[in-house]
């Protein structure tokens, strides 16, 4: 009982470093339906495959072999009300056709994240078990849309008065898929008592990364001048790269009641390159197009055309490393209890900057000015992008319950309060909304048909309103790095699963 | 049935309930705009003579201006509203306010109540010379028929009287529910319609222009900027083809759209110093030409170059009539070295131009009936702050109340031109708005 009560209290201790978050960042919520039922604290139960994402020294244990599917189905139900203002100290304000107070939602989808991996006992090196597992880590998917100049209050039609066809139909957003193909083995190093698990990864990640920036008008006045001193740049970066990760972990089964677990996740950077669409929408002014001694460049910027090309791009993906603890406690043969605390190194992601080279498809004369430097403008439409973060360190406490109602139906009931890396930080985008500690219940059942196992759990994540204000520009490159208003989010995740022991 | 299977389907009932509530289609909630759109009249121009027959490059004699009218003021309610004429400053034509989003602000502020419906009838001014200041000058007393038009008989006078009688759209005729404004420029020819025409508007709103031609110190506003015209006519006479030929700063004279500053001051010269005035034409149409012939031209005061006139202040061979070939000359207010001098004549009749002599002029009270809004930014340009707050200063002087809206830029663009002119229209509406209802 002293075991168990240091190991709580190391966990809470954990647990009170990291005051205050969820699967924070973009990291994945979990997988496996035991897992998810009991809120993820499952580091030190660690009984079936999916113990490759937690604690791989849980294959050690497992007797038979397994193979399994999970398909997780996650909504994610976020709100934004823009206040996007560009404010003097006299209160003179600005949206550049942001729909601000507008109540607007994310792009209603059901994302589906599959998982399978299956784990054996081979007799080598003295009765290891391996395993091989496909799941996410990391993942996010949300688009939005929130610019219309001609939306409700907003009306900014002065700027450009027949651009609704050049608008892209998903504005901004993020896809950001990180498929970990792991191969995982764990062995008992004391029989009964303590195994050691590993997992080498081959990553994949997917980014389709849509944004929306406002570049300063580079030409003088009258050319700039309001409603025309911000251009808005759309951009659709698609690419993929490819990059290694390790997970480790030791299972210690204290007493006959009570398992204790370490585990850590180190994935390595990933330089995920493809290419990138830009739209520039340009400001429509036909008496200044006409206007004598406006040149060809000047004409560009008042033309209210939309002027689109393509280029490569390059980024680099840091995805942070992670370290947790789990503890389980078998109250008795129907009920289990447990509780996890994971630190994510956050602070190592500082946010994704785009590089980009080999435009093509620039008019002939956006190409000139853009290669040949003659004009102040050409670096205009070739600038980089930068979103840059400045998150924290985030932690993460789960607790989590199973029950054996009979050899037929098993009950799961889970709670997690996860810390957002971004709680410091004004530079928070739709892109990736994570507002604040976040609280998140599961429960959810397994029914055991033979050597079947048919499982279902659900579980709704709550995130604290937050409001942002003013604008932000980190890196001082004149592009906004944020989109201040009112945040509301909560996430729905049933996770459906299917399982065969052998 | 077995308590498993009891608890087995509460669940899946659970699970089931919570996607189907939690998880429907709300769309992506962005609106769009149902403003509808009333009317814009581009072509609310109006022939006016003879105020505007011999103003340069405007044969047919026409004010240029374009309309907002609002729903309620169409048929088939046809309701008579309030007037609010806005002058563009110098470099803008009479679509300016609406390319600054003037038809947009206005309809969402009807819509919104946020204020009352009301005609706006935005005055072009000329961007060829940099604008004639709404101005003109006199001789003799009387107005004189010189190239850049004699404003003062149009903007308080004939134009509101043709708005609210003939225009097609029911204007209120009351002074109480008309208003006027302008920007830059436009500002300096808003206050010289009402000191020229007290009584006609009871509100008038500007942003920062050539409010006080000499400044504070009776030593800098426009003064300041005559180093700035030099320095630009220096800079493109070297870089021409020219550059070997002996400069004449007055011969070589430039106006075009690359030197501002320049311009603007070709424009002002035109309406307060020009060389010649009183220059009769007759004109005539024959088969749709129309030929003018110069019957006599006079000289605005005797002492005029040539014949006893300012010689150093002289530009000749800059501008001429594209119709009837006449060379329009005029004198700057300075000369080659950028100085005015205390018996320069060009610049003592720019002074007598100036908003506080024409103050002077009008007699202590011109503005009892007349509310005022100006907006000042530090950061204008071409002194314009400094002119406009001598201005509020001086009027503070006289007892006339000001309401003053202090603007500057935000970190991502300055106030350098007319940034804000999109910012500050909403305020100048609403401010007429509140006038005319209270009144």
């Amino acid at each position: 009982m002293r075991i168990a009560k240091t190991a709580a209290g190391l966990l809470a201790m954990l647990a009170l470093s990291a005051p205050a978050l969820f699967g924070s960042g973009f990291e994945n919520t979990g997988m496996g339906i035991t897992a998810k039922g009991m809120g993820g604290a499952f580091r030190a139960v660690a009984n079936d495959w999916t113990a490759a994402y937690y604690n791989p020294a849980g294959y050690a244990f497992i007797l038979d072999n397994q193979l399994g599917f999970n398909l997780g189905l996650v909504h994610y139900r976020n709100e934004y009300t823009p206040e996007y203002l560009a404010t003097d100290g006299y209160g003179n304000e600005d949206s550049w056709g942001i729909l601000n107070d507008q109540t607007l939602y994310n792009f209603h989808e059901i994302l589906n994240k599959p998982t399978l991996g299956f784990a054996v006992r081979l007799p080598f090196w003295g009765e290891t078990v391996f395993g091989l597992s496909a799941y996410q880590p990391f993942d996010y998917n949300v688009s939005w849309n929130l610019y219309n100049p001609y939306g409700t209050g907003v009306d900014f039609s002065a700027y450009n008065d027949s651009l609704s066809m050049f608008i892209p139909g998903k504005q901004i957003g993020n896809n950001l898929d990180v498929v970990a193909f792991q191969l995982s083995a764990g062995r008992e190093f004391k029989e009964g008592k303590l195994a050691l698990g590993i997992g080498l990864q081959l990553l994949r990640a997917d980014l389709e990364f849509h944004d929306l920036s406002f570049r300063t008008n580079p030409r003088g006045t009258p050319l700039n001048d309001r409603p025309r001193d911000q251009i808005p740049e759309f951009t659709v970066n698609d690419g993929y790269g490819w990059g290694f990760g390790l997970r480790a972990g030791a299972l210690w089964k204290a007493t006959e009641k009570l398992n204790l677990a370490i585990s850590a996740y180190l994935p390595f950077d990933i330089t995920v390159s493809g290419t990138t669409e830009f739209t520039y929408i340009m400001p429509k002014n036909d008496y200044l197009y006409r206007r004598t001694g406006i040149d060809q460049t000047d004409q560009m910027f008042v033309a209210g055309g939309a002027i689109e090309f393509e280029s490569d791009f390059e980024t680099k993906l840091k995805l942070p490393s992670s370290v947790a603890l789990g503890l389980a406690y078998q109250v008795n043969d129907k009920l289990t209890v447990a509780m996890d605390a994971e630190y994510t190194l956050w602070s190592y992601y500082e946010g994704l900057e785009f590089i980009y080279t080999d435009q093509q498809g620039l008019p002939s004369h956006v190409d000139q000015i853009t290669h040949e430097r003659v004009y102040p403008e050409s670096e205009f439409f070739s600038q980089n992008l930068s979103r840059p973060v400045e998150w924290k360190n985030a932690g993460k406490v789960m607790l989590g319950a199973l029950y054996d109602v009979n050899q037929t139906l098993t009950l799961l009931g889970g709670f997690s309060m996860d810390q957002s890396p971004s709680r410091e930080c004004t530079e928070i985008t739709p892109q990736f909304l994570d507002t604040g500690t976040k609280k998140s219940i599961s429960f959810g059942g397994i029914v055991h048909i033979n050597q079947w196992n048919l499982g279902m759990v659900t579980a709704y994540t709550s995130y604290p309103d937050i409001a942002i204000s003013g604008l932000t520009d980190t890196n001082k490159d004149n592009i906004i790095d944020n989109f201040p208003g009112a945040y509301k989010a909560s996430t729905y995740e049933t996770v459906m699963s299917i399982g065969y022991r052998f | 049935m077995p308590r498993y299977l009891i608890i087995l389907a509460l669940l899946i009932c659970a699970i089931s309930m919570i996607i189907f509530v939690g998880c429907d289609d709300r769309g992506t909630g962005v609106t769009t705009a149902n403003v509808s759109k009333y009317g814009i009249d581009p072509g609310g121009d109006h022939a006016i003579q003879p105020e505007l027959t011999y103003q340069i490059r405007n044969p047919q004699e026409m004010l240029l201006g374009t309309v907002y009218i609002p729903e309620v003021a169409m048929p088939p309610s046809s309701q008579p509203v309030p007037l609010l004429i806005l002058l563009a400053p110098e470099y803008g034509n009479r679509y300016y306010f609406f390319e600054a989003g003037l038809e947009e602000i206005a309809n969402e502020m009807i819509a919104s109540g946020e204020i009352d419906p009301m005609v706006i009838y935005c005055v072009g001014n000329d961007p060829t010379f940099g604008g004639f200041f709404y101005g003109n000058s006199y001789a003799n007393g009387s107005p004189n028929n010189i190239p850049s038009g004699n404003y003062d008989g149009i903007i308080g006078d004939k134009l509101v009287d043709w708005l609210t009688h003939d225009y097609i759209t029911a204007i209120i005729d009351q002074s109480a529910k008309r208003g006027i404004g302008g920007v830059g420029q436009g500002a300096y020819g808003a206050f010289r319609a009402v000191l020229k025409h007290p009584g006609v508007f009871s509100s008038i709103s500007v942003t920062d222009g050539p409010l006080d031609f000499n400044g504070r110190d009776d030593a800098s506003g426009l003064m300041d900027l005559f180093q700035t015209v030099i320095d630009e006519q220096s800079a493109h006479f070297i870089g021409s083809d020219a550059d070997t030929m002996p400069f004449d700063f007055f011969y070589h004279f430039d106006s075009s759209y690359t030197m501002p500053v320049s311009m603007m001051f070709v424009g002002g010269a035109l309406a307060f110093s020009p060389n010649d005035t009183l220059v009769e034409f007759t004109r005539y149409t024959t088969n749709n030409v129309i030929t003018v012939t110069i019957d006599a031209r006079y000289p605005i005061a005797a002492d005029t170059f040539p014949g006893g006139g300012d010689s150093s202040t002289f530009v000749y061979n800059v501008i001429t009539d594209d119709i009837s070939g006449h060379d329009f000359d005029f004198h700057l207010p300075f000369d080659a070295n950028g100085s005015s001098g205390a018996s320069n004549w060009a610049w003592s009749r720019w002074l007598s131009n100036n908003l506080d002599s024409l103050y002077m002029q009008a007699g202590n009270g011109v503005f009892d009936s007349t509310k005022i809004w100006v907006a000042t930014s530090p950061c204008s340009k071409w002194n314009y702050h400094e002119m406009t707050t001598s201005w509020i200063e001086f009027l503070g002087t006289q007892g006339d109340s000001v309401e003053v809206h202090n603007y500057s830029g935000h970190g991502y663009s300055d106030v350098s031109g007319d940034e804000y002119t999109y910012d500050l229209l909403r305020k100048m509406l609403k401010f007429h708005s509140d006038n005319f209802k209270n009144n």
